[in-house]
């Protein structure tokens, strides 16, 4: 099995499936032996190691960062920049496919990126202001929020062709969907509301009125609440999807996105060069970091959180345990990761 | 009133239009050295009415706080806001509240300086969006135009802080 192909699939079933080969191997002579185990330990220990790869998009560059985060071996490090559309910020990966779907903003289209083979595969027109997008594995959709349309663009994932588009808040800009893909939820951002949308009838069943300015917003881990971010309030609302009810947490100056991991939620915030870390239980904030300028997208691998610093042209690497910075890759010119950028194996 | 004006003027009088802006962000970045210690060139800078000591085209400065307005010679005013003054970085954080004749908007940006020997390298880092709202801007409100103003204002600030600093 080659490491190249070992990063392309890694998996639990691949895992299973090495481990399964270790023990039928146990019944073999004792010198064969320790040399296959040795050799299978290796091999085992290659899906280990993978962590992910990040998927960054360099608005000023037009192009995407693809970033190994595997945290043995040399470290994280840049893989490849690959040409996209003109001025891409928005991007979502998608796990089963192996690829990422990226939003051209000034191009007004949509790009699909095949991440084994490290290139754009496809770009469709998309609208006028093409920004949020999310992926749905479920319905094999592409959910794209239309800025200057005020729109919500519904694509079908295999050909970026139009299943509809369905009229929205205005400037809107994150989108997110749920684990089931039943719910999508998008951040109007002059309307200061959260619209959801049912899936199947593309219809706006509920609106939240959240804070000023809503911009990222993202699903925690159970799926039970949405947090997003208010750029001109400077806080997060935290919504309960149930309930329809509303926490408040006040974070940095312009909070762009928010992830998770280690029972925290972690928020970059723009003007105020850091990122404000919040538990996930009681709401209260942990402690605010002061990091690179200008951080904007912000995703996490389980292990490690990762911000993008606009200013500085980087992708930052900080555990989510210890919050200590762990790695620093460099990106190309201007970059944002506004959405889901992090695949992790 | 052409549109761009019109624009223009509701972005002054409704709040939330004042703050909207295109998807694409813009970045400016220009250094200079100084031969001057950096504690004398923090020193000027971090003056918050001060800079019609060292930039060329501003004429005067009236502050009120945090606030400051850049009296422009020829005419027409900027109105900035101080965010941050970090000294152990000798650096200052602030944005503009109204971009006056410059084709920008949500401007925000960091001048700083370091030391370097005996001397200093002073970093002016900007970003802001293009003055122009929406999607095919006039060429006097795009992106290049708003790169190109800010550069401009950069560099003559930094050559005029050197200047100052060096004594010249």
């Amino acid at each position: 099995m080659r490491l190249a192909q070992s990063r392309g699939v890694a998996s639990s079933s691949a895992i299973q499936l090495c481990q399964s080969w270790c023990s039928a191997r146990l019944g073999m002579p004792s010198s064969k032996l320790q040399a296959t185990v040795l050799v299978c330990l290796l091999a085992c220990a290659a899906f280990v190691q993978a962590a992910g790869i990040a998927v960054v998009t360099n608005q000023g560059g037009d192009s995407v960062s693809l970033v190994d985060l595997a945290a043995a071996g040399p470290g994280p490090r840049l893989l490849r920049e690959v040409a996209v559309g003109l001025a891409p910020a928005g991007v979502a990966v998608d796990r089963g496919g192996y690829r990422a779907f990226v939003s051209n903003a000034e191009g007004r289209s949509v790009s699909v990126v095949d991440l084994r083979a490290k290139v754009q595969t496809l770009q469709r027109e998309v609208g006028a202001g093409p920004v949020g997008i999310a992926h749905d594995p479920v319905r094999h959709r592409v959910y794209v929020a239309d800025w200057y349309r005020n729109s919500l663009w519904v694509l079908a994932d295999a050909d970026l062709s139009t299943v509809a588009e369905l009229p929205i808040g205005r400037a809107p800009a994150g989108v997110e969907v749920s684990a089931d893909g039943s719910l999508v939820f998008v951040a109007e951002r002059d309307d200061d509301t959260v619209a959801v949308v049912d899936a199947a009838t593309l219809q706006v069943t509920t609106r939240h009125a959240v804070g000023s300015h809503p911009f990222g917003l993202r699903l925690a881990p159970d799926g039970a609440t949405l947090w997003v971010t208010n750029v001109l309030s400077h806080d997060l609302s935290v919504i309960d999807l149930a309930k329809a009810a509303i926490a408040t947490v006040p974070v940095g100056h312009r909070p762009y996105c928010v992830a998770f991991a280690a029972g925290r939620a972690f928020v970059s915030n723009q003007y105020g060069d850091s990122v404000s870390v919040i538990d996930l239980g009681s709401l209260q904030t942990v402690t605010t970091l002061p990091l690179v300028t200008y951080p904007e997208g912000i995703d996490s691998d389980g292990k490690t959180v990762w911000v993008v610093s606009w200013m500085d042209e980087l992708l930052l690497g900080i555990d989510a345990v210890s919050l200590q910075r762990t790695a620093t890759v460099p990106l190309g010119r201007n970059p944002r990761g506004f959405g889901r950028f992090v695949l992790a194996e | 009133m052409s549109l761009s004006r019109l624009i223009a003027v509701a972005a002054l009088l409704l709040p939330g239009i004042a703050f909207a802006h295109g998807p694409t962000r813009q970045k400016a970045v220009e250094s200079v050295e100084v031969a001057a210690p950096a504690n004398a060139v923090w020193a000027l800078l971090k003056e918050w009415g001060g800079m019609a000591k060292w930039h060329p085209a501003v004429e005067s400065v009236t502050v009120n706080g945090t606030e400051r307005i850049l009296n422009l010679k020829g005419g027409g005013r900027i109105v900035e806001e101080l965010e941050v003054i970090d000294e152990a970085n000798m650096s200052l954080r602030y944005r503009m509240k109204d971009p006056g004749p410059l084709p920008v908007n949500n401007y925000s940006a960091q001048i700083s300086v370091a030391a370097i020997g005996a001397g200093a390298m002073v970093n002016w880092k900007g970003a802001f969006y293009r003055a122009f709202l929406n999607n095919d801007p006039p060429p006097e409100q795009n992106d290049e135009a708003a790169v190109k103003a800010i550069t401009g204002i950069y560099r003559s600030g930094l050559e005029g802080l050197k200047k100052v600093s060096e004594g010249r």
